[in-house]
């Protein structure tokens, strides 16, 4: 009896022996492997918000509809119940089922209405819900085009989304744990390798007012003018920062899969156009900045001048402006006055001013897609090339251009490069990032740059802009009127882009402002039509941002001069 | 004389010493048998059931832990899907549309809005002087943060 006792006690401690030493460390994997499971823990994508915090894109949680195909008898009859609440064809179902094994995405990110609807068919077994998070942009159409948006696995595709895509995405964890019987994680054995590192909340230096501004004041005036489109830049010309980035039309990023892809280009950026007489400041300050022309040289305008090539130049409506200075060469928009100009300065001095002002390349604004605009070297400016570049013929440009060139008018002559990101905040609200002035380079000199400035408030004054002024406030402008180029060749003389380039107040400008109204139908003069929507949005920049008006303003437009108004600066 | 012969006789032997144990054992072990056993067998149990009741209380706070981190990521979500809903609510389209076709309000013209000059006493900051003496001591005799910046009447 006591033989039997130990041999069968020796034969357990055997056992014991063979599964714990010779085969204790595969029997132990495997155990973990059933007992264990590594959880992937996703990061929340971080926040985009205005420059006073206010949120522009935020998550919000939803449902996403899986199926477990291994649970599914008949993939067929299964696609036949749901797909009609899913709204998709019942093949399209099908195929997902039968493709997957335990796992088959059915529909993402639902509303809790189809979960509602799924859960009354009794397929808990065969369905399951996992919730998501779904970029939501709760101003709608606000700022759309500058924002961006996400996809379907939170990844930007398009505006400050992608161009911020590393940062705001964040990086997934993974959790080891163990569950119980009924599928609960045991707390107490989880082992989180790595942490999840949420993405970095962005703020921007846009203004979620002057936004709204901006575009209610475009959407009215691509309205009133008949035009396709328009787009409003509005930038801090001391520092870069762009306060509002407008286009008309816009599209709404939380119904994206419904919205044509053309809508989500921003033409503030990606696209080129010629400046027209925008370009003539541009001119002016190369001229007067190298020394080829002297600020109180005088040119004849007859109303049209031969060129090289046999081309004639000529001015809006033949309009004959006698013996012009160069700022009244900016304020009458003169073409031939500008031509002249051009000539004196040489292909090579003004090619190398306006590689400087950073046209012909990106300007370097932390969005995707920039366009670098088209500034053929001087060896293709062929015949009247030189002449028409001159006033902004023959070359394109972005308006992020335009507004960065014009930075180097306010900065004593330094061009400073235009940003949208201001700072970067991790979840817990610490500030991690911050981006702040960055001069690019010294374009001009300081007084060139003060006495362009003046010829542009001549412009508004008595020129062509004086439907930009602001009341109370000295405005420095140029109108422009760019013929579009038809699709035949040359150009088509129905179709215009009129735009408004200002700088407020000055002398010390804290507002550039681009307009822009693509093909307006009826008046199309920038003048006309662009400079009218500047000064409506200028007026309710500045009265929002408690700018106080200039002291140096004509009686008639003074503040003072209105009995319910009083005080200057 | 004739003497008889013993019929015994004893021989000493060197017999080696019984261990105390052997001896004692039977003694202690006929004294008090039971609650020896219930004492080694408590002495083997009590670790084993103190080890089950602190697996079992680390469950229970394992669960009690998983059950808040639920709540918390409830709360999250709700506060993350009431943000988007007052963002939404405050958007300025929303509240413009609302003041214009609702209230009948009008953006104001430019002769409706002044600016007003900023006069040296409305744009002064007022002076606050330093504690005296004396109220830096009636702050340490009262303990109080408060008193010491507290100028006395």
């Amino acid at each position: 009896m006591v033989a039997v006792l130990l041999l069968t006690l020796a034969a357990l401690v055997l056992r014991l022996a063979q599964l714990q030493v010779v085969n204790g460390a595969r029997l132990q994997q495997l155990a973990q492997r059933q007992q264990l499971e590594t959880i992937l823990l996703e990061p929340h994508r971080g926040r985009i918000l205005d420059r006073q915090g206010r949120p522009l894109a935020v998550n919000v949680e939803v449902p996403s509809i899986y199926a477990v195909p291994s649970a599914i008898p008949d993939p067929h009859a299964f696609a036949v119940r749901v797909a009609p609440l899913l709204g998709q064809r019942t093949a399209d179902v099908e195929r997902r089922v039968e493709a997957g094994r335990e796992f088959a995405w059915l529909a993402r990110k639902v509303s809790p209405q189809v979960v509602t609807r799924l859960r009354a068919l009794g397929l808990d077994d065969q369905l399951g819900v996992l919730p998501e998070d779904r970029r939501a942009y709760p101003d709608g159409l606000l700022a759309a085009h500058l924002l961006g948006f996400a996809g379907i696995d939170n990844q930007g595709l398009s505006g400050v989304e992608l161009a911020y895509d590393e940062t705001l995405r964040g990086t997934a964890g993974k959790a080891i744990v163990a569950r119980d019987g009924l599928g609960r994680v045991l707390v107490e054995t989880q082992h989180v390798v790595p942490a999840p590192q949420d993405g970095r909340d962005i703020l921007l230096t846009i203004d979620q007012v002057i936004q709204h501004i901006a575009e209610r004041e475009l959407t009215s005036a691509v309205a009133e003018s008949g035009a396709r489109g328009g787009w409003v830049v509005v930038m801090d010309p001391t520092n870069g920062e762009i306060l509002a980035m407008a286009a008309v039309p816009a599209f709404d990023p939380n119904l994206v899969p419904q919205m044509r892809p053309s809508r989500w280009v921003n033409p503030a950026v990606s696209e080129a156009h010629e400046p027209g007489s925008t370009f003539k400041i541009f001119l002016m300050a190369a001229a007067l900045d190298s020394g080829a022309v002297l600020s109180t040289d005088r040119f004849y305008c007859g109303g049209a001048l031969k060129a090289p090539g046999g081309a004639v130049i000529r001015d809006s409506l033949n309009k004959r402006h006698g013996w012009q200075t160069m700022a009244e060469i900016v304020k009458n928009s003169c073409n031939v006055g500008a031509a002249q100009v051009g000539t004196r300065l040489g292909k090579a001095e003004f090619y190398n001013y306006i590689r400087a002002f950073g046209f012909g390349r990106p300007v370097g604004i932390d969005l995707p897609g920039e366009s670098s605009g088209i500034v053929p070297p001087p060896s293709s400016w062929l015949g009247p090339g030189l002449q028409t570049i001159s006033f902004g013929q023959g070359i394109s440009t972005t308006a992020i251009q335009l507004l960065t060139a014009s930075t180097a008018l306010v900065n004593e002559g330094t061009v400073v490069r235009p940003y949208v990101m201001r700072a970067q905040r991790d979840r817990a609200g610490r500030l991690v990032a911050a981006v702040g002035r960055q001069p690019l380079r010294q374009v001009l000199k300081p007084e060139t740059a003060r006495t362009i400035i003046q010829m542009m408030v001549g412009a508004t004054e008595g020129g062509t802009g004086k439907g930009a002024r602001v009341d109370g406030y000295a405005v420095a402008g140029k109108t422009a009127t760019a013929e579009k180029p038809a699709p035949t060749g040359g150009y088509d003389p129905g179709r215009y882009v009129a735009s408004f380039l200002g700088l407020v107040p000055v002398p010390d400008p804290r507002l550039a402002i681009l307009v822009a109204l693509d093909e307006p139908r009826g008046a199309y003069s920038g003048g006309e039509v662009a400079a009218p929507v500047f000064k409506q949005i200028a007026s309710q920049i500045l009265w929002y941002l408690r700018i106080p008006p200039s002291a140096a303003r004509s009686p008639a437009n003074s503040l003072t001069s209105s009995p319910t108004a009083s005080g200057t600066r | 004389m004739l003497a008889l012969a013993p019929r015994h006789r004893t021989y000493p032997v060197l017999l080696p010493d019984r261990p105390a144990s052997e001896r004692a054992a039977p003694r202690r072990a006929r004294r008090r048998p039971v609650p020896m056993a219930l004492a080694t067998v408590v002495a083997l149990a009590l670790p084993a059931v103190v080890l089950v009741a602190l697996r079992t209380e680390a469950a229970r706070a394992g669960y009690a832990i998983l059950a808040l981190r639920h709540e918390v990521e409830t709360l999250r979500v709700e506060n993350a899907r009431l943000q988007a809903a007052a963002s939404a609510l405050r958007a300025p389209d929303r509240i413009e549309r609302i003041a214009t076709v609702q209230l009948g309000m009008i953006t104001p013209r430019s002769q409706q809005v002044a600016s007003l000059p900023v006069t040296a006493w409305a744009g002064a900051v007022a002076v606050v002087p330093p504690p005296t003496v004396w109220d830096r001591m009636a702050a340490w005799f009262v303990r109080s943060e408060a008193a010491a910046g507290e100028r006395s009447p």
